[in-house]
């Protein structure tokens, strides 16, 4: 019995000295490789921004080479714990330059002061339709896209229904039962469609719901229940044939799709687009401002623009970029697309959710 | 009857115990609360005074429609509690009474779905549960079962494990049937259990996020879900963070209700190791084998389901994810953005890391509680603490404290196993106290006689026996770590992307082929954190 509780001690101790060992050798390892030299960057993304590995990371690298300056990404989650986050760090930010806000939020954002005010040297090249949307010293244009109604296309084939046009179609008692779109209060592009039926309808869209209710919109939490579990166009088996998802989703149901196929079983409708534009910055409260501004140029300079189509599925903020055909294939340029001055939708943005949520969820 | 059962605990506790000195006790407890004040109590108070104001309580707490959220809130946690300690007893019994063949392996599954990230498995449910089922309560609830029977399972079973057959067979003898006798001795023994068992699982269904955004649909919302919506979406930390302390409220009150409850009905126990009977009658013939039958099949659809989808892209089988599993590349110059095996990795480093400072800080947390009252209490209340904390909260707190020199941590990897191990530690504490507090009297007397000094017989009693709950507290710890989706996923992360946020973020993208590699990585989550269980479980003979 001594002997054998001596054993088991011993054992005992060596089992929880070993586990201790490796994790503080663990913790030594990174410890040591984690000295942010004063040429390293952080810029901070949404999670879905690639940390390694792609053509974007790879015109960061050359960034580095030019000016020797290196950039680490930190994904801060979604784009809504990003924004969060850096209005609660304001002043003392989690990183130097911040990717990705876009213009439901851009307002807040400037409003709670996360910014250091600059104006990028190559605002000239930039889109003139993006330039003017917020205070150009403040946030610089990096891409933009469109949400859109998404429609599977063999079953319009196949039923022998027409395409709804427009936005005021969806309410025909033809598309009853055909709709999915997400929850605003949860889901950003949920959110860019009931913008889009603001922008259509005024003060009008709460009747636009109503009817949009009785006929039968189905409403899921976010976007990936929506478009695999909803919708019928895509590979996931849903029943409904019309969906609230993004401009490039057909094209990407091409370019990530095994076996290969040529065309895309899903397309956009035109008319009930909104954009989204997504805006860059330098945090304030950086000790690098003059890092972070050069970054910022090279973020629209045309050699990181160029590869932001398939990395991240929109459109480069620079114009004359050559879009890559993979790219222009299965989408169009979208005309006209519904848009809401930020200021505006910052003002109304939790009265519009509130409203919706009470017509469409109660 | 004295030999076994004594129903007034505190005083017998304490003997042997209060011989320990009062310097040594006090001692006892610096690194546990040094630990919990650091990282768990330090961050949300300084989140809390950051952006509260007291007008958003009062306008929070007069808002009806926080009220509605809360009464379905509280009423699908009750109702989720109840079931899963029916569902989970069954299980118990067979597991920790019998001996049969494949006991070993049907505790191991047990265990899984605990494990696994609630997005994955709340998809995985999504695709097989009937529509018109979606979206209710009812549908919530089956998956609230099915993650926490292995609650049930872990602590009712070991307390069960513990209790001698004898008591109900001398019962018997005395001319009491079988249900009376269980329900009158082993039910009562097993008392605190329940209690403990019910209080955590109140605590997690409470607080269900994924499962309620996913099953849940949007019109159902929990406090939890609302926090979120607040700081994540609307933008309004200062409303997110006043529901937040407000859940923390209710919850610490219930909690303190509960080990007030557990404390009064705790019961004496003193038995040598597990008591597992071979299947002798047909009617236990049968049981064993329906419960084996009913669990395998519930635990196993889910999982195969999420298998099965990850060899699916589009319409057709293939084995492209399980093939391309290291690669992020799909074509020449296309990506997904996300590699596989190396998420994996990551998450191994960020278990090990979790499961060592789980263990040293459950452990020492364990003791000093076993060893000290009132403070002890508090310090075990302390740890239950940031379970009933919304994720939000925590993981916004830890942005803002560990913001400045000398603990400017936040952009440290080690900083998100930190908060693993806060989730888990819990949990371990719980498993290493019912085996402290089960302390065979005979010894203690018998090492006293002996000469042996308090603190020896602490040692050779109590901590020597700590070996099994403590490797099971290492597998508790690395599958939390490994499935964690809560608060460490609002801490910023630079190249560490572990695989239940890897898998959240392949989801999330548009095509056949992310998703299908979605599903793979789930499967080997599903795999490992099985492997693991089972491995510890067959070793652990």
């Amino acid at each position: 019995m001594p002997a054998e509780g001596a054993l088991l001690r011993s054992k005992f101790l060596f089992t929880f000295i070993f586990v201790i060992t490796i994790a503080i050798i663990l913790s030594g390892c990174s410890n040591s490789n984690n000295s942010t030299s004063a040429k390293t960057l952080t810029l901070v993304a949404y999670d879905s921004f690639p940390d390694k590995d792609t053509s974007l990371n790879e015109a960061l690298k050359d960034f580095e080479k030019e000016t020797g300056i290196k950039v680490k990404i930190a994904n801060a989650g979604d784009s809504g714990a990003m924004l969060s986050k850096a209005i609660l760090t304001a002043g003392n930010p989690e990183g130097d330059v911040i990717w990705g806000i876009d213009n439901a939020s851009i307002a807040h954002a400037i409003e709670n002061k996360i910014f250091e005010p600059y104006k990028t040297k190559n605002l000239e090249s930039i889109d003139n339709a993006l330039t003017n949307i917020v205070s150009e010293d403040m946030a610089t244009p990096v891409d933009y896209g469109d949400v859109c109604i998404n429609y599977d296309i063999k079953y319009f084939k196949t039923n022998e229904i027409a395409i709804p046009e427009k936005l005021s179609d969806l309410t025909k008692p033809e598309y009853k039962g055909l709709l999915a779109v997400q929850n605003p209060g949860s889901s950003s592009p949920g959110l860019a469609f009931l913008l889009a039926s603001v922008a259509e309808f005024g003060d009008d869209y709460q009747t636009f719901w109503k009817d949009l209710k009785t006929n039968e919109v189905k409403v899921s939490d976010n976007w990936n229940d929506a478009y695999y579990g909803l919708f019928s166009g895509s590979s996931g088996q849903g029943q409904y044939p019309l969906v609230v998802s993004y401009a490039t989703s057909p094209v990407a149901e091409v370019i990530f799709s095994e076996p290969p196929v040529e065309i895309s079983p899903t397309g956009n409708i035109d008319a009930t687009c909104f954009r989204q534009i997504e805006f860059a910055g330098i945090l304030r409260g950086t000790k690098k401002s003059d890092d972070a501004k050069k970054l910022i140029d090279f973020l629209v300079s045309e050699k990181f623009q160029k590869e932001i189509p398939l990395n991240l599925f929109v459109n480069p903020a620079l114009e004359n970029i050559k879009l890559d055909s993979a790219f222009t294939q299965n989408s169009r340029k979208i005309e006209n697309p519904y848009q809401i001055d930020p200021e505006i939708i910052e003002q109304n943005r939790k009265e519009w959710i509130d409203t919706w949520t009470q017509i469409v969820l109660r | 009857m004295d030999r076994y059962l004594d129903a007034n605990s505190s005083t017998l506790d304490v003997e042997g115990l209060n011989r320990i000195s009062r310097k040594v006790r006090i001692v006892s407890l610096f690194a546990p609360i040094g630990f919990l004040t650091l990282f768990f109590l330090f961050p949300i108070i300084k989140l809390f005074s950051k952006v509260i104001q007291l007008e958003n309580i009062f306008s929070v707490l007069s808002d009806d429609e926080t009220f509605r959220i809360f009464l379905f809130t509280f009423s699908q946690a009750l109702i989720s509690t109840i079931a899963s300690l029916i569902f989970g007893i069954m299980p118990a019994i067979a597991l920790s009474r019998y001996e049969f063949k494949g006991r070993r392996a049907l505790s191991a599954l047990v265990l899984v779905p605990f494990m696994l990230p609630t997005v994955v498995v709340a998809s995985a449910f999504v695709a097989l549960l009937p529509k018109d089922l979606h979206h209710t309560t009812f549908a919530v609830v089956i998956v609230h079962v099915f993650f926490n029977v292995a609650v049930v399972v872990r602590i009712v079973g070991l307390a069960l494990s513990q209790i001698p057959r004898e008591l109900e067979q001398s019962a018997q003898t005395l001319g009491a049937s079988p249900a009376s006798s269980f329900f009158h001795i082993t039910f009562r023994l097993l008392t605190p259990a329940f209690i403990s068992s019910s209080a955590i699982i109140f605590l997690f269904t409470f607080t269900s996020f994924g499962v309620i955004k996913i099953i849940g649909g949007p019109q159902n919302s929990t406090l939890e879900v609302e926090v979120a919506r607040n700081a994540l979406v609307l933008g309004d930390i200062s409303k997110a963070a006043a529901i937040s302390i407000l859940q923390l409220i209710f919850l610490t009150i219930c909690i303190t209700i509960a080990f007030y409850i557990s404390k009064k009905k705790s019961i004496h126990l003193s038995s040598n190791d597990i008591v597992r009977q071979p299947v002798l009658t047909p009617k236990e013939k049968v049981y064993i084998r329906s419960v084996t039958c009913l669990t395998v099949l519930t635990i196993a659809t889910p999982i195969v389901a999420l298998v099965t989808s990850s060899f699916r892209l589009g319409n057709t089988w293939s084995i492209y994810a399980w093939k391309n599993m290291s690669s992020s590349q799909i074509r020449p110059g296309i990506t997904t953005g996300v590699d596989p095996l190396s998420s994996i990795g990551i998450s191994f480093k960020f278990a090990l890391l979790a499961v060592a400072i789980t263990l040293v800080i459950a452990f020492l947390a364990a003791i000093a509680i076993y060893i000290n009252g009132f403070a002890g209490k508090i310090v075990e209340l302390g740890f239950a603490l940031p379970l009933a904390t919304s994720a939000v909260t925590l993981g916004f707190g830890m942005l803002i404290t560990f913001a400045f020199s000398p603990i400017n941590w936040r952009g440290q990897w080690w900083i998100i196993p930190i908060g693993h191990s806060i989730i888990a530690i819990p949990f371990v504490i719980r498993t290493l106290l019912l085996k402290l507090r089960m302390r065979p009297h005979t010894w203690v007397d018998a090492a006293s006689t002996l000469g042996a000094s308090p603190l020896k017989s602490l040692w050779s009693i109590d901590i020597l026996r700590m070996k099994r709950p403590l490797v099971m507290g290492a597998a508790i710890a690395a599958a939390i770590s490994f499935g964690e989706f809560g608060a460490t996923t609002f801490l910023t992360r630079t190249e560490s992307e572990s695989m239940p946020i890897a898998i959240a973020n392949l989801m999330g993208q548009t095509g056949n082929i992310p998703r299908a590699q979605g599903f793979m990585l789930a499967s080997i989550l599903a795999i490992v954190t099985g492997t693991v269980i089972f491995f510890i479980e067959v070793k652990d003979a």
